[in-house]
């Protein structure tokens, strides 16, 4: 059952709506390229892979119709499916141009449909998804919270400096950083909360982030530690981290 | 039985030890050799799977070559040129498949076979790269054709823009008509050559040419050359290295075993800071010149290699944008160093106009800082981490470049600002955050940590304008106009807040109004001057009315802005504030005009009013910019050697002024007479030309040239310091004409206001039209209301009696309901008015304005105009070789799109003035042209 603000993105996408592809593909676009270019090792090669350039994606939606994703599957599996289609409606729309004949895009090539349909990603791939998805929350939080706060937000527990030389460097008191502090860290639990219901199709997806130490509810959960939740949320972001700079050092290689 | 047993003993041992044998063996012998055997067997079959798949690939390509090569004759013979030229692309294609199949059948697949396939891959992969990066070939081809007064010295490595590069060398006379425009010591230059014939596509020229006009103010771009089939364009030649390389040199260069961690030591450090330092002056530049260069990168950065000199130069202007350009927001750039946000506008299918595209400019700075410390691409975009070695203010600097659009560094100078704080330091690494400029100023205003404000839309546009008004004229300052901080009392928190903005926006717009007032050089260059690092205190406020609220501001808040402040000291204003029912309003009152208090909403008038001054604030501020920009490198002789110049070309620019306003002022009865002389019409073909008889002219005013202006005092000067020299007189020449442009236009305002007040009796004044009244209105009722785009190529400031003509030409339409928009010497054109000009001049290119050519230029962008809302006809001002004012009338266009010759033929009557109806009727249809002159001595009264 999709939830009324998953249902509302899936519309966007399908009205071809080029802002949604491109938040949908900035956010989860590391991740897919590198499943892409694990699972086509033979079939797909790195050079394609790299062709899945965020316009390239943002311009092709045109048979996000066919993907329903109310039939029960992850969110993780149907966004693997779009790529597969939006790969598979690039090169066709490349040898299209190449032969400088007609400017339509070629036609969707099924087989890559049932590529996507047969299609079981690993663990690895579904843990980076969770990943992607608490970094779409930090990057909104980025977004809204004030800069210095963010910044004592990121100094402190992305960075993990000491509260003492934060309070040096900004010029403020401890007390000024704890209080900033804890007022991002309830933006971002809020905002977690927001991205992995957008995100999940099903309630396994949902109950992700509890399963990860990220406690959906602060308010109400007794077991909420700040502690332990900037930890996790600085883990994840150091393997994002990684993830990008592997995926941009494949891409740079193969410039 | 002991035997027995011993015997089974034995057996199964040697059984166990059989089976653990037979197992070693099986690992260690026959699996590798099965394994062998099968890569054998999967070499041998990849390799005849190959080879078939490549025989038959080939024997296809082979086929349809051979298909293709009747199907281009025939397109050939029946002419078909578009369709013969796809069928030669689909043969090429087909002939580099077959060609590509024969490689791989005699060379590739062998290699493979015999287990060299590393030999392949450099071959597939590495060569091609190489061969893709090297220089083109160090001439233009023929297709391309020659560059007129350059002569071709090598080539460069084209980037992904599609334009071909070349180093080249202006002969003597192309050098000397460049230092006649200003350009000095151009010895080698750049041409990117963009070529329709040469494989270049449309779409690539116009956005190169989009920003060409701003280039060439700006100086970035020396010359050009616009045609159907090929647009060039020249740029100095800096011979050095780019950024990403020198940057790896600088990491591989510092001693990790000195700094105990992979980065910048202290020396390279302080390198590195001042490319970033370089880069950010240029970009400060830009964006002051009304330029933002959308393609900031390490790789196109290059750095001067002349030992002693090392500095970054910003090249690469294929995607430099208007700053206020009309045109969608694309997503061209280069992924990391182009700021997300502007894909996802440019996605929702915003304008360059609406947005501040400076702030995109800022984000790559960001990058590009990022990429110096980290030796690498911030591939998290905002969230990126600096793990190399940095200072935490540094980190600071590169997180507020790069995060997001409206938390940003509000300018390139302010960032800069940041940076030269580091630079300076004698140890970078002590420098906190707290300790940048930007960082003061924001824990200032969070002092008081306010209540959580309601989410407030953004600013109106014409607001935001307002407020960069006073922030660009503190720029230097980097910090910006601060806000009057009154307690008020019984007011909720959010009120509060709203309040504070709204006087902020008030403050802002008033330190606009006031740097517009000091509008002198000396006043401009004051306030500029002291404005650098000015901080400032909290203001005071002393209570005038306690009836009204009335309050004013002292310290330095009263100077909005230090720069600013300066020039509004300088007329005599206050800064003064209202309180009403919690709202805090600041206004500046000027000289005698008392307080003015700036309600939140102003009536049309006002803000029409308001809106006049900021677009001359703006032109003010860009012309002092301009002419600025040229004055970064500093020589320690050269400001004291000019300041006679200066000061005498002051005095004449005064005089000659002067005596203007002093003709004006005392013929003010006969103002609304002017003597207009009547011309030579040409009504021709797409054309009309209208030339000015002799009388008339010269057309410029008489400002000394560069040329006139090089006495004897700049030539004795060292050599660096002439060219210094001769550049602060071309400022101070660019400032002048700014200067008596501006008061031409004001004078025709006062005219105006004249004409207005003088009763319809005064014998001056009576319209001295001579035609029917049923002719003129039946005229009248077919070009009311329709616009006219006046182009004017004559180089400020006009002589006053050109001036003067082109006022009463334009009066004269506009008597018929006619709008005339663009670049009219008596109005100030909007920004869409310029944008529009723009395009126009575009399309244009070079082309001379008295060929066909142009003609058909003009009429193919008038047809895509709306008439009444965009332009109806072109009334474009040029320059005659004998140095005459001629106004070419292009338009209107009938439904078919051809010129309406008989409406033409009655406009020229209109503009003619003498009611020499059929003076100037359309060409005949035997083709005979009938041009007729009137006699050029002859002055006609001209009503204004």
């Amino acid at each position: 059952m999709l939830s009324s603000v998953t249902s509302g993105f899936i519309s966007r996408l399908r009205s071809n709506d080029q802002a949604a592809w491109f938040e949908l593909w900035e956010i989860f676009g590391p991740v897919v390229r590198g499943q892409l270019a694990k699972w086509g090792k033979g079939r797909i090669g790195s050079e394609t892979v790299r062709d899945l350039s965020q316009e390239t994606l943002a311009a092709l939606s045109e048979s996000i119709d066919r993907y329903d994703p109310a039939r029960g599957a992850r969110f993780s599996t149907w966004l693997l499916a779009i790529a597969k289609h939006v790969l598979g409606d690039e090169m066709d729309r490349r040898s299209a141009q190449k032969r400088g004949g007609s400017k339509k895009a070629g036609e969707f090539d099924e087989s890559w449909m049932k590529a996507a349909a047969g299609a079981s990603a690993d663990e690895a791939y579904e843990a980076a998804v969770f990943r992607a998805k608490v970094e779409a929350a930090i990057r909104l939080v980025q977004k809204e919270s004030d800069f210095t706060d963010f910044s004592i937000y990121r100094m402190r527990v992305l960075d993990g400096k000491p509260g003492k030389e934060v309070a040096e460097d900004l010029g403020i008191s401890e007390p000024t950083v704890s209080r900033r502090l804890a007022r991002v860290r309830d933006v971002l639990r809020a905002r977690l909360e927001q991205m992995i219901l957008l995100y999940s199709f099903t309630e396994d997806e949902r109950a992700e982030a509890a399963r990860n130490g990220l406690a959906k509810n602060p308010k109400t959960d007794p077991q909420r530690d700040d502690a332990l939740f900037d930890e996790a949320i600085a883990e994840i972001y150091h393997r994002q981290m990684e993830l990008r700079r592997q995926d941009q050092a494949d891409r740079l290689s193969e410039r | 039985m002991n035997s027995t047993g011993s015997v089974i003993l034995l057996t199964l041992l040697g059984l166990v030890l059989a089976v653990v044998l037979g197992v070693f063996i099986v690992m260690f012998v026959i699996v590798p050799v099965f394994k062998a055997i099968g890569w054998v067997l999967r070499q041998i079959g990849a390799f005849i799977a190959g080879e078939v798949s490549d025989a038959l690939r080939l024997v296809g390509a082979l086929i349809l070559t051979i298909v293709y090569i009747p199907m281009i004759l025939g397109a050939v013979i029946i002419g078909r040129w578009s369709a013969s030229k796809h069928f030669v692309e689909a043969f090429k294609s087909e002939a580099k498949v077959g060609g590509l199949c024969v490689y791989r059948m005699l060379v590739g697949h062998p290699l493979k076979l015999i287990g060299a396939g590393a030999v392949v891959q450099g071959l597939e992969e590495r060569l091609p790269e190489v061969v893709a990066a090297a220089p083109t070939s160090d001439g233009p081809s023929k297709r391309t054709g020659i560059f007129d007064g350059y002569t071709i010295v090598g080539s460069m490595a084209g980037g992904g823009s599609g334009g071909k590069l070349y180093i080249a060398e202006p002969d003597p006379v192309k050098a000397a008509s460049l230092e006649r425009a200003g350009y000095l010591g151009v010895d080698q230059v750049v041409i990117k050559s963009f070529s329709l014939k040469d494989g270049s596509t449309l779409p690539q020229i116009v956005r190169e040419s989009r920003a060409l006009d701003a280039a060439k103010k700006l100086g970035l771009v020396l010359d050009h050359e616009l045609t159907g089939e090929r647009f060039y364009y020249v740029m100095r030649y800096v011979p050095g290295k780019p950024l990403t390389f020198v940057v790896q040199q600088l990491h591989a260069e510092s001693a990790p075993a000195s700094v105990g961690a992979a980065g910048l030591d202290d020396q390279h450090l302080g390198v590195a800071m001042g490319y970033a330092a370089d880069l950010l002056g240029t970009l400060s530049t830009y964006h002051r010149g009304g330029l933002w260069h959308k393609d900031v990168k390490p790789d196109n950065i290059i750095v001067d290699g002349t030992p002693g000199k090392q500095h970054a130069h910003l090249v690469d202007f294929g995607l430099v944008t208007p700053l206020r350009s009309a045109m969608t927001l694309t997503t061209h750039g280069t992924e990391y160093f182009r700021d997300p946000e502007m894909v996802r506008l440019a996605l929702r299918g915003v304008k360059v106009q609406d947005v501040d595209g400076t702030k995109f400019d800022i984000f790559a700075a960001g990058a590009v800082l990022y990429a110096i410390m980290e030796n690498s691409f911030p591939a998290h975009g905002a969230l990126s981490q600096i793990s190399k070695r940095c200072p935490e203010a540094i980190r600071w600097i590169i997180r507020r470049a790069m995060t997001d659009y409206d938390k940003r560094y509000p300018t390139a100078a302010a960032m800069l600002a940041d940076l030269d704080v580091v630079r300076r330091a004698p140890d970078a690494f002590k420098v906190r955050p707290a300790d940048l400029p930007s960082m003061r100023e924001m824990l200032e205003t969070d002092v008081v940590e306010p209540a959580p404000q309601p989410e407030m839309p953004p600013l109106p546009r014409s607001m935001q304008n307002a407020g960069e008004a006073a922030r660009v004229a503190a720029a230097a300052s980097v910090v910006p106009p601060p806000i009057p901080n009154v307690e008020i009392p019984n007011v909720a928190a959010a009120g509060a807040a709203a309040a504070n903005v709204a006087a902020g926006v008030a403050g802002q717009a008033a330190a606009g109004i006031g740097a517009g007032a000091g509008a002198g050089i000396g006043a401009a260059a004051a306030g500029v001057g002291a404005a650098a690092g000015a901080i400032p205190s909290k203001p005071r406020i002393s209570l005038k009315n306690w009836w009204t609220g009335q309050f004013d501001v002292e310290g330095d808040a009263a100077r909005p802005a230090a720069g600013a402040g300066a020039a509004a000291n300088a007329s005599g204003s206050t800064f003064s504030g209202i309180n009403i029912g919690g709202i805090k309003i600041g206004a500046v009152s000027r000289g005698t005009e008392g307080v003015r208090v700036a309600g939140p909403r102003l009536s049309a008038a006002e803000q029409l009013e308001r809106a006049r001054k900021r677009v001359d604030q703006a032109r003010d501020r860009a012309n002092a910019r301009l002419s600025g920009r040229r004055l970064r490198r500093e020589y320690s002789n050269a400001p004291k050697a000019t300041v006679p110049l200066v000061a005498a070309l002051v005095v004449a620019s005064i005089v000659l002024f002067g005596v203007r306003f002093g003709k004006s002022s005392s013929s003010t009865p006969q103002v609304a007479s002017v003597t207009a002389p009547a011309f030579s019409i040409s009504n021709d073909g797409l054309i009309a030309t209208l030339d000015t008889p002799a009388g008339i002219g010269p057309i410029a005013a008489s400002l000394p040239t560069s040329a006139e202006a090089m006495p004897a005092w700049i030539r004795e000067l060292p050599p660096e310091a002439q060219a210094e020299a001769q550049q602060k007189v071309l400022q101070t020449q660019a400032q002048l004409a700014a200067i008596m442009e501006k008061a031409q236009r004001e004078l025709f305002e006062i005219q105006d206001r004249v004409e207005k007040t003088l009763p319809k009796s005064a014998p001056d004044a009576a319209p001295v039209i001579d035609e029917p009244t049923l002719s003129r209105d039946s005229l009248v009722a077919q070009v009311a209301g329709k616009r006219v785009v006046m182009v004017n190529e004559l180089r400020p400031p006009l002589a006053p009696d050109v001036a003067t003509m082109l006022r009463t030409y334009g009066k004269r339409l506009e008597r018929l309901g006619i709008n005339i928009v663009g670049e009219a010497p008596w109005r100030a054109a909007d920004a869409d008015e310029i944008e529009l000009v723009a395009t126009l001049r575009n399309a244009c290119g070079t082309t001379p304005s008295d060929t066909a050519e142009f003609g058909e230029h003009v009429r193919a962008w008038l047809e895509e105009r709306e008439p009444d809302t965009e332009a109806w006809a072109i009334l474009w001002v040029a320059a005659t070789p004998e140095g005459k004012a001629r106004l070419h009338l292009v338009g209107p266009l009938d439904s078919d799109g051809n010129p309406d010759a008989a409406l033409r033929a009655q406009l020229l009557d209109k503009l003619s003035g003498d009611g020499s109806a059929g003076a100037a009727k359309p060409k005949s249809k035997s083709g005979k042209n009938k041009n007729r002159t009137d006699s050029p001595a002859k002055p006609v009264s001209a009503p204004l």
